[in-house]
């Protein structure tokens, strides 16, 4: 008898000195699956950073599956009481989470550190973590997307690359047409090796063309979805016309060959239809750079702004952030590593690893911190837009997908496959509007 | 494992048999002891079954009469999850492409599997190796299956164009071409026949071997000894290869879900992915549970049917 109170006051003495160890606090931080690896790795390396200048806290990062807009995982655990402290979340999705009762209202937490966090960051990444005027999330990093081309292929076809310089603006789409045609290669078979340009490949999104021609997806005055709005219109109408001249068929085959649409994420990053030269031109963002540093770093690139009608500067930028789940064991801990993941130390460290834009402004001006193909990302932020943050905005985007898909089929026209978008996404946006 | 239940479930029923039985006779002691020690050996099962299928099931259809994301209380709002559904094409898109890959999945499975068995059961030394080799695809998960495919499908680099191209059948765009992309996931579904294709071999060497031996008397075929003795004797097996074949048809998911994402042109989008959508994408969990319990009975409805037909081509009679 003696000896066994011997033995369990040994492994007690061990599990306190082990596990409540210097009496640390755990935060389980989430990271989903569809994350890039660069962008893993610089969480982690902030996840480090943190315990490191915080003893008493430690924080365990985990990656499990889920994406931009699935959640499941996220949505199981939570509801169960396993679900993490803190999850990087789809900025854009923010507001639907907020919605169903995901995340916990920052508001108490940000009084109580007595600083107004809506003063430090831009304008448009702090639009998209509030739901009804509260913050749920805090932005962690940001983007721009432009038209990257291939020198080497342009040259090759004896095409002045000097008519993409920026400082000419962003060439009209009919011109663009022109030129990029010139670089489609066909086999004996009539199939396609080379596109010039496929407007939908990488982050060619219905939102990408929406806006380059002027066009808005949310009134949010009226809170009406305005998918059929003429700007919105019209660039659908790019798409299906681009589609139409290329052979919907033959360019679907080619994209499903070289890009294995949308299972993309099967394809190693060193097969993507631009590092291979199977395109000249895609519109991607900034991200780009901590992948091709790996394994293009030789492409001779450059990038110019989204071609549009009218001289439009347009872009729009998307982003992660990071937020508070219902449940959170530690809510103060877990406030603390938002704070810090998402402040000025967390974004150095995703700009540095993962070729991030920041969202703090006083960050944007620290010149040191950016390589300098940063400079036109940087430039073009004061002039882009975001998806509409919307409860109902993963519903928003996957119909806005499918109506891009039935439009670069030609299986609708734009205005049909757009009117279908509305009508399924402002049924449930009603519920929300007041 | 599914056996194994259907047994179990057997069980409960005969106990509560027994039961009304025990009410219109005189209980004996003896054998409500029985009664009591019989529930009690599968207690551990009617716990599992009200747990994590009656609870489950009878709850579903609750939250389907809801509006509820997954998150605070579900507000009770009656029928309009279904008077929604019933308005919502994209439902009926799913509900069509799920029969259309079970009308031909189920079928071409049973016919897969039977081949399969036949090739296990022939007589030769190496017979072993040839059962293991035919049943190795089916370990395979479904997901580890279906990422495979997407290489092997590949309109221009694939093996399964390539091999098609000796043929000279011109390269087909399987996951992108709306005509195809259904086929494409029936055909995932065949590598998991090996599964089915062992309880067809175990029925195979059930049938005495002395109805061969009298065919072959009578001057019989192997054609004709597979089609009167082989195949009328296979029907049970095949009664419950379509039953189990049509319950996972009608919640085929994760082919679609890695493989396509219910594209191109929701020609893929199957009821189970759908529910997945909106429960987990669009936080409509009460939608979602509406699908489900629509799914479920007709999934019920489905079953039923086919063992009510069973009676007039499930052959029991092996003597």
């Amino acid at each position: 008898m003696k000896s066994q109170l011997k033995t369990l006051f040994a492994i007690g003495s061990f599990l306190w000195f082990t596990g409540g160890a210097y009496g640390q606090t755990e935060i389980k931080f989430w990271l989903n699956s569809s994350l890039a690896a660069t962008e893993k790795n610089a969480y982690q390396k902030a996840a480090e950073e943190f315990g490191q200048k915080n003893p008493k806290l430690k924080v365990n990062v985990e990656v499990v599956p889920g994406s931009e807009t699935d959640v499941a995982k996220l949505m199981t655990a939570v509801r169960s009481g396993a679900g993490p402290d803190v999850a990087v979340v789809d900025r854009f999705t923010i507001a639907q989470r907020a919605a169903t009762g995901l995340l916990v209202d920052l508001t108490s937490l940000m009084k109580k550190e007595g600083k107004d966090l809506s003063q430090e960051y831009s304008e448009g990444p702090w639009r998209e973590v509030l739901y009804q005027n509260k913050a749920y999330a805090l932005p962690t990093n940001t983007d721009a997307r432009v038209l990257f081309y291939n020198k080497q292929l342009l040259k090759e076809a004896g095409i002045d690359s000097s008519e993409f310089d920026p400082a000419k603006g962003p060439m009209d789409p009919k011109r663009f047409q022109e030129i990029a045609f010139k670089l489609n290669q066909t086999d004996s078979s009539g199939a396609y090796t080379r596109i010039g340009f496929v407007p939908w490949l990488e982050q060619g999104w219905g939102y990408t063309w929406g806006y380059a021609f002027g066009g808005s997806f949310f009134d949010f005055a009226n809170c009406k979805v305005t998918a059929t709005d003429p700007g919105v219109v019209k660039g659908y109408q790019f798409l299906y016309d681009w589609a139409k001249a290329l052979n919907p068929q033959k360019a679907r085959t080619f994209v499903d060959t070289y890009w294995q649409w949308p299972a993309v994420g099967t394809l190693p990053d060193a097969q993507m239809p631009f590092f291979t030269g199977r395109v000249a031109f895609v519109i991607t963002g900034n991200w780009i750079f901590a992948t091709m540093k790996e394994v293009a770093p030789h492409l001779d690139y450059g990038v110019t702004y989204i071609p549009a009608p009218n001289g439009l500067k347009s872009t729009w930028s998307g982003g992660w952030s990071v937020a508070i789940l219902q449940g959170a064991k530690n809510v103060e801990a877990a406030y603390q590593f938002l704070r810090f993941v998402a402040g000025e130390e967390g974004q150095s460290l995703l700009v540095k690893n993962a070729a991030s834009l920041p969202t703090i402004k006083a960050l944007m001006q620290n010149k040191d911190l950016f390589a300098p193909e940063y400079s036109f990302f940087l430039s073009l932020l004061p002039v882009s837009k975001s998806r509409p943050p919307l409860p109902v905005g993963a519903l928003y985007w996957d119909r806005s997908k499918e109506a891009e898909e039935a439009v670069i089929t030609n299986s609708k026209t734009p205005e049909e496959a757009l009117k279908a978008v509305v009508d399924a996404v402002q049924p449930q946006m009603d519920r929300f509007c007041k | 494992m599914g056996q194994g239940n259907c047994v179990l479930r057997w069980s409960f029923v005969s106990a509560i048999l027994m039961t009304m039985k025990l009410r219109r006779h005189r209980r004996v002691a003896k054998d409500v002891r029985s009664l009591l020690l019989g529930l009690l050996f599968i207690s551990p099962w009617i716990f599992g079954f009200f747990l994590f299928l009656a609870y489950p099931v009878f709850s579903n259809f609750h939250l389907g009469m809801t509006e509820y994301s997954g998150f605070g209380e579900p507000e009770w709002i009656g029928l309009k999850n279904y008077q929604e559904l019933f308005h919502d094409s994209l439902f009926w898109t799913s509900l069509y492409n799920t029969f259309y890959y079970v009308i031909l999945a189920v079928p071409l499975g049973v016919v897969v599997a039977i081949v399969l068995a036949l090739a296990m059961n022939q007589r030769v030394r190496e017979v072993s190796t040839y059962r293991a080799l035919l049943y190795i695809p089916s370990i395979a998960p479904t997901f580890a299956l279906s990422m495979m495919l997407i290489w092997i499908l590949n309109p221009r680099y694939g093996l399964f164009n390539y091999i098609l191209g000796f043929l000279h059948i011109p390269a087909i765009n399987w996951l992108g071409d709306t005509r195809f992309s259904k086929l494409a996931i029936v055909l995932v579904a065949q590598f998991g026949a090996g599964q089915i294709a062992l309880i067809f071999l175990a029925a195979l060497r059930a049938i005495p071997s002395h109805l061969y031996d009298a065919a072959s008397l009578d001057g019989a075929g192997a054609w004709r000894k597979f089609w009167y003795i082989t195949l009328p004797l296979l029907t049970p097996t095949i009664l419950y290869d379509i039953i189990i074949g049509v319950g996972l048809g009608l919640q085929v998911f994760v082919p679609a879900y890695i493989m396509t994402d219910g594209g191109p042109l929701n020609s893929t989008m199957f009821t189970a992915l759908y529910i997945y959508k909106n429960a987990f994408e669009y936080g409509r969990v009460g939608f979602a549970a509406a699908v489900s319990g629509l799914l479920f009975l007709i999934n019920a409805t489905v079953a039923v049917i086919t063992f009510w037909s069973s009676r007039y081509w499930v052959n029991y009679n092996l003597e």
